[in-house]
């Protein structure tokens, strides 16, 4: 406890050689793993040598309580499981989808107390005692939620990777009073990417939804 | 892709998170996560212990003390955006943090991460290094203030030590006669910037008589346009301060633009950034 430690400054991401000999490494593979996964193997040094073998052991195991559109779940769960992971692997919830797995895409966008988070980029132990909205929890007695009936109506999806992301961060985003016009909308959903749509119909659901044009 | 195992505490204080820091070995913060999660997915960043913070709500506020508004470390980019203090007395920090990522980003990423994380490209560090603010660091023999000229050190290194954690951020109420600038160039949405300047003047006669810019993604740290700043103490137009403002620079050659390009943007953004700012 008292172990004395010099007063140097900190480096305050990674031991890592990688990161000081390219300083932009952690926003590089990101970008890189988002456009091009296929050369993020070359960037990354294999598992071994990054010591993970070596540690061994799983970070023990914590008690959390999560509501999930609603429901309380008790887990046990390993601190490394991120949020997207729980809701897929442990709680069945298919409908909040990975894309990049790099905090990017917003694919796994869901609601946490109400308001817009990349499920992939937050620790299902942060969500210990939070409200968690997926996109199968929209829809009340069968009847869709707006957003969801403006998207039907406007033909905002086609292969509908996106779409429930794309449709929490449109709720997150009209609940904060914050898509005001078509711009606000625009800039609101920039952490939503679709690869299908060119946007323009989601834009035109939103504003619907809103009650703007 | 998941991220090597830890252990995971959670701090209950500041206090709590410092003792923790130094009894734990190879332990890390955790604030909202936003820069340290993705590295550690990609295992650029292994921490054997991480410390969440995130919780301690009594970090999450924006008050007035007086000469100058103290921002909790805690506080979320959406937060600091929104507040009405911070709006009414130092806009360009709102104005800032409403420019990182996207809303998901702002919705748990924390003043106090940006800052901390020491990255070159982030908004915040160069917005509080123009307007020459304070961060109070706590340790384990209690607080100190450090002058943010003093806390950017390296890429993704600052003045924090080991043990150290911030607790609050502290920039200056601006008076009547300022005008402030962020002017910020990103290729793509949410990216972080390619390069962006802060700009602080005091406006006299439709022009500035003092200047302080901040330059993001210009070197290792981010950094003082000096030269520019001298030359409009000195009388210039702001055309030919501006000029100067790759002078002393060391930009990075990257994916999303040239050290060249770099040093041609801090220039035009920076002429940008001081007419806006003067004109109000
Ligand atoms: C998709 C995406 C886009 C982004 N775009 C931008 C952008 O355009 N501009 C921009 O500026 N940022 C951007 N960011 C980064 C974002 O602003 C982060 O929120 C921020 O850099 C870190 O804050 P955090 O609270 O998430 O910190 P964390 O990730 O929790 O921590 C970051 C580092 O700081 C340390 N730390 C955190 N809090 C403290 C403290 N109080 N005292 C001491 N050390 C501490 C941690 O130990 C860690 O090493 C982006 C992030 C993502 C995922
Ligand atoms: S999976 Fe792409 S942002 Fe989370
Ligand atoms: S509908 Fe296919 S990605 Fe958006």
């Amino acid at each position: 406890m008292e172990r004395a430690r010099a007063r140097q400054p900190r480096k305050v991401v990674a031991q890592s050689h990688e990161l000081e000999a390219h300083p932009q490494a952690v926003r590089v593979t990101v970008w890189l793993c988002a456009t091009r996964p296929d050369s993020v193997w070359k960037l990354s040094p294999p598992r071994d040598t990054l010591g993970l073998a070596l540690r061994g052991e799983e970070g023990a195991l914590r008690h959390v309580a999560l509501t999930v559109n609603g429901v309380r779940h008790e887990l046990e769960l390993e601190p490394r499981e991120l949020l997207a992971y729980v809701l897929r692997e442990r709680l069945g919830l298919t409908g909040t989808n990975i894309g990049c797995d790099t905090s990017s895409c917003g694919a796994c966008t869901v609601l946490v107390n109400g308001e817009s988070v990349k499920s992939c980029t937050m620790l299902g132990v942060q969500a210990d005692g939070l409200e968690i909205t997926t996109i199968e929890g929209l829809a009340r007695d069968g009847e869709l939620h707006p957003v969801q009936q403006a998207f039907h109506e406007h033909h905002a999806l086609q292969c509908g990777y996106c779409t429930p992301g794309m449709v929490l961060a449109a709720v997150s985003l009209i609940e904060a009073g914050a898509a005001t016009d078509e711009q606000a909308i625009r800039l609101g959903l920039e952490g939503n990417l679709c690869r299908c749509t060119g946007y323009h119909n989601i834009v035109k659901a939103v504003a619907a939804a809103a009650g703007v044009s | 892709m998941i991220p090597a195992p830890f252990d995971y505490e959670v701090a209950e204080s500041p206090e709590h998170a410092v003792g923790l820091l130094r009894e734990r070995e190879d332990a890390k913060l955790l604030a909202g996560g936003h820069s340290l999660l993705p590295a550690m997915r990609l295992r650029l960043a292994r921490p054997a212990c991480l410390i969440d913070i995130g919780r301690l709500s009594d970090l999450s506020y924006v008050r007035d003390v007086g000469d100058e508004i103290a921002i909790g470390a805690l506080t979320r980019h959406k937060d600091v955006a929104g507040a009405p203090l911070l709006q009414e007395h130092c806009g360009i920090v709102a104005y800032a943090a409403g420019q990182v990522g996207d809303p998901q980003v702002r919705h748990r990423g924390t003043i106090g991460g940006s800052l901390s994380h020491g990255d070159p490209a982030s908004d915040l560090p160069a917005v509080v290094l123009a307007l020459g603010g304070t961060l109070v660091a706590r340790g384990p023999s209690g607080e100190r203030s450090i002058a943010a000229s003093d806390f950017f050190t390296g890429v993704f290194e600052t003045a924090l030590a080991p043990d150290e954690m911030l607790v609050e951020v502290r920039v200056p109420k601006l008076g009547p006669a300022s005008g402030w600038a962020y002017e910020k160039l990103s290729r793509r949405a949410q990216d972080w910037a390619t390069v962006a300047v802060a700009a602080v003047v005091e406006r006299s006669n439709g022009g500035a008589s003092k200047a302080a810019v901040g330059l993001t993604n210009m070197g290792g740290t981010p950094l003082r346009a000096t030269a520019v700043e001298e030359a409009i103490a000195g009388g210039a137009p702001i055309a030919e301060a501006a000029a100067h403002a790759a002078e002393g620079t060391d930009p990075p050659s990257d994916l999303a633009a040239s050290a060249d390009f770099r040093r041609h943007l801090a220039r035009v953004l920076t002429r940008r950034a001081l007419e806006r700012a003067v004109a109000g």
